[in-house]
């Protein structure tokens, strides 16, 4: 026989209710109120969305898939969320080669040499936005081919 | 050379047989098994102690002791149900009259109720007990909502959470103790994201045939063995077994938070091989190893792996668990050896059963300090260096120059938790943390998908396996520090559930993490082909909220 004042004050089935109530409340808080905050400048999207997941101004944008082959970005192998013209932005994922993509596309098909010269370019320039875009285009790069390795740290 | 390695390799694995036989050559020269129906003390000793064997006990925690009895302190658990081991009324043809029969071995663990203590069950009886078999059912449901919110549901670096936005079985898993005079055995299926999570981690099972992984995967624990009157219970079991390196427990029922830091996330779940479980005292138990190696189903190189674990309970409010390891735990390096030391200590400062709002604190803290030496690497003094430095230095015995010399390969860390209960241990708030530093990650778990560095199914059936887009960087020399937070509630209706709620924030020196943009393609979809040089999305930190619901008879 207990003796918990706890048992006797909350009977079972409202301690159960108050239970779920408060674990329903919490899955509410975190997934509708959102406890994440994606689709910022140069976050990740998704392209093949129904819907653009990016920011108000903002486009899914870079390799060019889904909604982003209306907003193909150089060289770049994955998609951020951009302005619609990469001009406007300062975000290095925005630009051309987004930050290392170019890199990567060399680093998995040495036999890109558009894009191993764009980012040997990249990485040497004071200014990467100064390095032609003759060499290739992002479409270049748009081999669904898996392969090769880039750095992350 | 070969000849040499041949040697070694044959002594290694005979050192450790001989000596599993020369304790049990002891323990055989100790008086005989009672007769069947007349389990004796002992018996019920060793088992007590033992890691979800304990018939009477709650199966649990290899670390869990018994039931503890209500009287010895003012605890308001109940008091356990008798043990089928338990001593039992000497029989009719006992001893004659006038003659003193021999005292009883006191049980180990029992003079208390350690049902507080972190990683170990909280339960006080067996339901599905009988003579012959206890039998045990875990059921692990969790739910996590990663800050991040990848776009493939897939979260990166633990052994607890896989799926990120879903509710996912993690574990369910059905078995128990079998346990006839002085034979006995324990099986526990693993069904669930985890039969996937930590198997995975194990690269062992790549060398050779026969898979290994599939072959295990569902068997969490599956061993069997023989126990001895001897001092206050000795056994011997071999199979797979729990290990309890990191103090929490495998089976997140006996935890305090649901995600462990990384001390214990990093560390081995399980162990291969033969393990002495050896108790001197009721207080005392010495659990020596020999294993196929680190959390691994087969064996690296040549030599088996040795451990051991030290427990020591020797007042109700206080224990301290410590394991050690020595192992080649590397592909091809055999002159590489990791070592390891696991320390913990649990205390309970406060109990007051007359308060019925709050009942009970206590803390645990943990420390870990670990290395390898050999074959290009050296536990301290070496060099580290970031991934921008790939190619251009390298790791060997000599020093050369600055960038030519060994590579730093070591694991630093601990944890700390504190939990209070509040009334009459129906709720319980529990908040922690630790950090770990692990030059080389011999010990990180790696991200998957396409930033595993090792190949992964490439389709739904898995029949084909390609190379990651992105491999994470595990070379030798390469750095990584970590540390986390965390915050959570316990809501505990019966002894048998349990409702976790908590709140976790992981931070990393270098990116780790899954982004948003996920680990497997533009999509998160395996179907959906990965652009070339496709990058996976790892960030340095990831906050996640988990709730997860937990059932165990």
């Amino acid at each position: 026989m207990k003796t918990s004042t706890f048992e006797k004050g909350i009977p079972m089935l409202p301690r159960l209710g108050l239970c779920l109530a408060a674990l329903l409340g919490a899955l509410a808080v975190a997934g509708g109120c959102g406890i994440y905050s994606q689709g910022a400048e140069g976050d990740r999207c998704n392209p093949l969305r129904s819907s653009d997941e990016c920011n108000s101004g903002l486009h899914c944008s870079g390799y060019p898939i889904g909604i982003s082959a209306s907003y193909p970005i150089t060289y770049c192998p994955e998609n951020y969320c951009c302005p619609a013209t990469v001009t406007a932005s300062d975000n290095p994922y925005c630009q051309a080669g987004c930050n290392g993509g170019a890199a990567a596309i060399c680093a998995a098909d040495d036999g890109d040499a558009a894009a191993c010269a764009f980012a040997s370019c990249a990485a040497n320039a004071a200014d990467p936005s100064s390095c032609s875009l003759d060499a290739g285009t992002g479409d270049d790069a748009a081999v669904p081919e898996a392969g090769g390795a880039s750095t992350s740290d | 050379m070969e000849r040499s390695m041949y040697m070694r390799t044959r002594c290694g694995w005979t050192l450790g047989l001989a000596s599993v036989l020369l304790v049990e050559g002891v323990a055989l020269a100790q008086p005989a098994p009672a007769p069947a129906g007349s389990a004796t003390p002992a018996a019920s000793a060793s088992e007590a102690a033992t890691p979800a064997t304990t018939p009477s006990s709650v199966p649990a925690a290899p670390t869990a002791p018994p039931p503890a009895p209500a009287a010895p302190t003012p605890s308001a658990a109940p008091a356990p149900e008798p043990s089928p081991f338990a001593p039992r009324v000497p029989p009719a043809d006992g001893p004659p009259p006038g003659a003193s029969a021999p005292e009883p071995a006191s049980e180990p663990f029992a003079y208390g109720d350690f049902t507080w203590l972190n990683g170990t069950n909280r339960q006080h009886k067996a339901l599905l007990d009988s003579p012959l078999f206890t039998g045990s059912l875990l059921l692990d449901v969790n739910y996590t909502q990663s800050k991040a919110h990848p776009i493939d549901d897939t979260v990166v670096g633990s052994t607890a959470l896989s799926r990120d936005n879903e509710l996912t079985l993690a574990f369910m898993g059905f078995g128990g103790d079998f346990h006839y005079e002085h034979a006995r055995a324990r099986l526990m299926t693993q069904f669930g994201i985890r039969s996937e999570l930590v198997p995975r981690n194990d690269f062992s099972s790549f060398r050779g045939q026969f898979d290994l992984q599939d072959a295990f995967r569902y068997l969490s624990e599956a061993y069997g063995g023989y126990h001895w009157d001897a001092l206050h219970g000795i056994n011997l079991d071999g199979g797979i077994f729990m290990s309890y390196v990191g103090l929490f427990s495998y089976d997140n029922f006996e935890n305090w938070m649901y995600l462990p830091s990384f001390t214990s996330d990093n560390t081995p779940w399980f162990f291969n091989g033969l393990r002495l479980q050896v108790f001197t005292s009721d207080k005392l138990k010495i659990e020596p190893w020999l294993i196929n190696g680190w959390q691994t189903y087969g064996t690296f190189n040549e030599m088996p792996g040795f451990g051991y674990q030290i427990l020591w309970r020797p007042v109700e409010v206080f224990s301290v668990l410590s394991n050690g390891y020595l192992g080649w735990d590397n592909q091809d390096a055999p002159g590489q050896f990791r070592f390891h030391s696991d320390n913990s200590a649990e205390l309970r400062y406060y109990q007051d059963t007359s308060n019925h709002i709050f009942t009970k604190a206590a803390f645990s803290i943990t420390g870990d300090i670990g290395g390898e030496q050999g074959d290009g690497v050296t536990v301290f003094g070496g060099q580290t260096q970031p991934q921008s430095m790939e190619g251009k230095y390298t790791c060997q015995n000599q020093t050369v120059s600055p960038t030519v010399r060994p590579c730093d390969a070591n694991f630093l860390s601990w944890m700390i938790y504190n939990r209070f209960w509040f009334f009459d241990d129906h709720f319980a708030f529990t908040m922690g943390g630790g950090m770990m530093h692990n030059p080389s990650r011999y010990l990180v778990l790696d991200p998957t998908g396409n930033a595993s560095p090792i190949p992964q199914p490439g389709s739904i059936q898995g029949i084909q396996y390609i190379a990651p887009s992105n491999p994470y960087w595990t070379a030798a020399g390469s750095q990584f520090d970590a540390y986390d937070y965390e915050a959570g509630i316990q809501y505990m209706p019966v002894e048998q559930v349990t409702y976790d709620l908590e709140f976790n924030h992981r931070q990393a020196s270098v990116p780790y993490f899954a982004g948003h943009g996920g680990v497997t393609s533009p999509d998160g979809y395996i179907t959906t082909s990965t652009p070339t040089g496709w990058r996976a999305d790892l960030t340095k930190g990831d906050t996640r909220i988990i709730a997860a619901l937990l059932v165990r008879f």
